[in-house]
C-alpha cells in the first residue's frame, strides 16, 4: 500500500469507493490475517523458548541421568523426532530462534509493523534478519534494504560463488571463482549469437 | 520406526504355561539386517560389539534371563516379544524365559531390547507377579567364537562384582558349587563340584550365572543387562584392563541400582575386590567370610 500515489490514496478513502469495493470487510479480514500471522509468529517464538528449555534439560546431567535410568538412548536428532515429531532442520531452526536476542526481535517486529500487511512475519525471516544484524549489514535504525539489481550464483566444482549488486552500487561477493563466472557468461553469450 | 521391529510369533504355546522344560525354544534376537540399529554406535563399539556377514549385523555377545515368580498376574500369561515361553518351576512356582537377546552398548538397538522388557512389565514386576526368596534370576551369556569353558576362564577375574551383588545367594546350594568358577578338573572346587548347581555353569557355548537373585522390576532387569554388558565387553575387549578400571565403569550402574546410595555402592565395590581375590587365589578376606 505504500506504493500508492496520493491521488490513489484519496480515491481509496472515498466512502463510496470503500463501500463498492467492500474495503471495510477486506481490511478487517486482511488485518485478521496479518494478526493471525503475527499471532502465529509470536506463538512460534514462544514455542522456540519452550523447545530450548526442553532441549537444555535433555542435554543436562539430570536429563541424561533420567534417560539412562529409564533405558532410553537418544541422539539430539532422536530427541527432535521422537518428542516433537520434527526433522532436525526445523528443530535446529527453533533452537536458533530461541537464541535470537530480544532487542533483535523487537527491531524485527517494528520493521514488520511498518510494512503492515506486506510483512511476511516468520521464523525464517527473523533468522535472516538476525543474521544481517549480527553481520552488521542491518543498521540499528532499521534503514530500508536497498534493492538488489544484479544477483548471480555460480556453482563451481571448487565451491559456490555468489555476487549481488544493489541499487546503491554495493557489491557483495562470496567465493573465489568470479572470474570463471564472468568468462562463462561471456562465452555463453558469444556462442549463442 | 526404523530398523528391526521385534514382533510376536503367533505361536500359541508361547503364551501358555508349559510343564517343566516344556516351553518352546528361544529365538535368536541377536541379529538385525538394518544398519540403522547400529548406526548410532561409535566406530569402536561397532567393531567390538557387532559382526557383519554381508547380510546381517549380529551382536557378538548375547544374554538370556530366567525370571522366576510365585505367581503370574492374571491375564498376563500371553505371548510377549521378550519371552520364548513360560513353564512351571518346582522350586518357586513359575518361570518366564527370554529369547536370546543381543547384549549391546547403549543405543537404539539396546533401547528396543529394553522396550521388550517394558512391554512385559506385568510378568517382570513384583507388583503384578510376586516373587520371594525361593525365586532366582539366572542369567546366561555367550560370546561369539568362545565356548562356555573359555568364557568362564576369561570372565572369572571380573566376576567378583557378581558375587558381591548377589552375596546373599552364595550359601544357596542350588548355585554355590564351584564358587571360584574354576575349569580345571585338577582343582579343589570350592564348595565341591555339582554337575548343575554351580555359580557359573557351562552349558555348551553358554555360561549360566545361577547366583543372580529374583527379578523384581523392569528397571532392575535393565540395570543387570547394562552391568553384564560392561563386564563381558571389558573381559573380551580389554583383557589386560585392571579391575579398578572395570569397577569405575560399573559404578554409575551400581549407583542407579542402589538409588544413588554412595556408601552402599562403595561397600559393594570393596566386596567385589575381595571376591575377585577369592576367585583368583582362594583368599577369603574377613569381610566376605560371612557370605561364603
Amino acid at each position: 500500500m505504500s506504493n500508492l500515489l496520493q491521488i490513489e490514496v484519496a480515491f481509496l478513502r472515498n466512502s463510496e469507493v470503500i463501500s463498492a469495493l467492500n474495503l471495510q470487510e477486506i481490511r478487517t479480514i486482511q488485518r485478521s490475517i496479518t494478526n493471525s500471522k503475527k499471532k502465529k509468529f509470536e506463538q512460534s517464538l514462544a514455542l522456540s523458548k519452550h523447545v530450548k528449555t526442553a532441549f537444555d534439560w535433555f542435554k543436562s546431567l539430570e536429563g541424561q541421568r533420567k534417560l539412562s535410568e529409564e533405558g532410553i538412548s537418544w541422539t539430539s536428532e532422536d530427541f527432535s523426532k521422537k518428542v516433537f515429531g520434527w526433522q532436525k532442520s526445523f528443530f535446529y531452526k527453533m533452537l536458533k530462534t530461541a537464541n535470537v536476542p530480544s532487542e533483535v526481535i523487537e527491531q524485527y517486529n517494528a520493521k514488520a509493523d511498518q510494512l503492515g500487511e506486506d510483512s511476511q512475519r516468520s521464523v525464517e525471516e527473523l533468522l535472516s534478519f538476525a543474521k544481517e544484524v549480527e553481520s552488521g549489514t542491518e543498521s540499528v535504525e532499521n534503514a530500508p534494504r536497498p534493492q538488489i539489481v544484479l544477483s548471480l550464483v555460480f556453482n563451481h566444482p571448487d565451491g559456490k560463488t555468489t555476487l549481488k549488486i544493489d541499487e546503491a552500487g554495493q557489491v557483495k561477493l562470496t567465493g573465489s571463482n568470479i572470474a570463471d563466472a564472468i568468462n562463462l557468461i561471456i562465452n555463453s553469450i558469444n556462442s549463442n549469437q | 520406526m526404523n530398523g528391526i521391529i521385534y514382533q510376536l510369533t503367533g505361536l500359541t504355546r508361547r503364551g501358555e504355561v508349559a510343564n517343566y522344560h516344556g516351553k518352546p525354544s528361544p529365538l535368536n534376537h541377536g541379529k538385525t539386517p538394518f544398519r540403522e540399529d547400529i548406526a548410532g554406535l561409535k566406530p569402536k563399539q561397532q567393531r567390538e560389539a557387532i559382526k557383519f556377514d554381508g547380510q546381517e549385523y549380529s551382536a557378538k555377545f548375547t544374554i538370556g534371563f530366567e525370571i522366576e515368580k510365585n505367581a503370574l498376574h492374571r491375564g498376563a500369561v500371553k505371548e510377549y516379544e521378550l519371552f520364548c515361553g513360560f513353564e512351571r518351576d518346582g522350586s518357586c512356582g513359575y518361570e518366564a524365559v527370554t529369547h536370546i537377546l543381543p547384549l549391546l552398548p547403549a543405543g537404539q538397538w539396546r533401547t528396543k531390547v529394553f522396550d521388550m522388557m517394558h512391554k512385559a512389565e506385568k510378568i517382570i514386576d513384583d507388583r503384578f507377579s510376586p516373587s520371594d526368596r525361593r525365586c532366582g534370576g539366572h542369567i546366561t551369556i555367550a560370546v561369539d567364537g568362545m565356548d562356555g569353558r573359555e568364557l568362564r576362564e576369561a570372565i572369572r577375574k571380573n566376576a567378583g562384582i557378581f558375587l558381591a551383588l548377589f552375596r546373599k545367594r552364595l550359601q544357596n546350594s542350588y548355585c554355590n558349587s564351584n564358587l571360584r568358577l574354576q575349569n580345571s578338573t585338577d582343582s579343589n572346587f570350592f564348595n565341591g563340584y555339582h554337575h548343575k548347581y554351580q555359580t557359573a555353569l557351562v552349558k555348551g557355548n553358554c555360561l549360566e550365572f545361577r547366583i543372580p537373585s529374583k527379578v523384581e522390576s523392569v528397571k532392575q532387569l535393565m540395570r543387570r543387562y547394562e552391568l553384564f554388558y560392561e563386564v563381558v565387553d571389558f573381559t573380551i575387549n580389554n583383557p589386560n584392563g585392571t579391575h579398578a578400571t572395570l569397577l569405575k565403569r560399573l559404578k554409575p550402574i551400581l549407583l542407579s541400582m542402589y538409588s544413588g546410595d554412595v556408601a552402599k555402592v562403595t561397600e559393594v565395590l570393596k566386596l567385589a575386590e575381595h571376591f575377585k581375590t577369592f576367585i583368583l587365589d582362594g583368599t577369603i578376606h574377613e569381610e566376605i567370610r560371612q557370605f561364603i
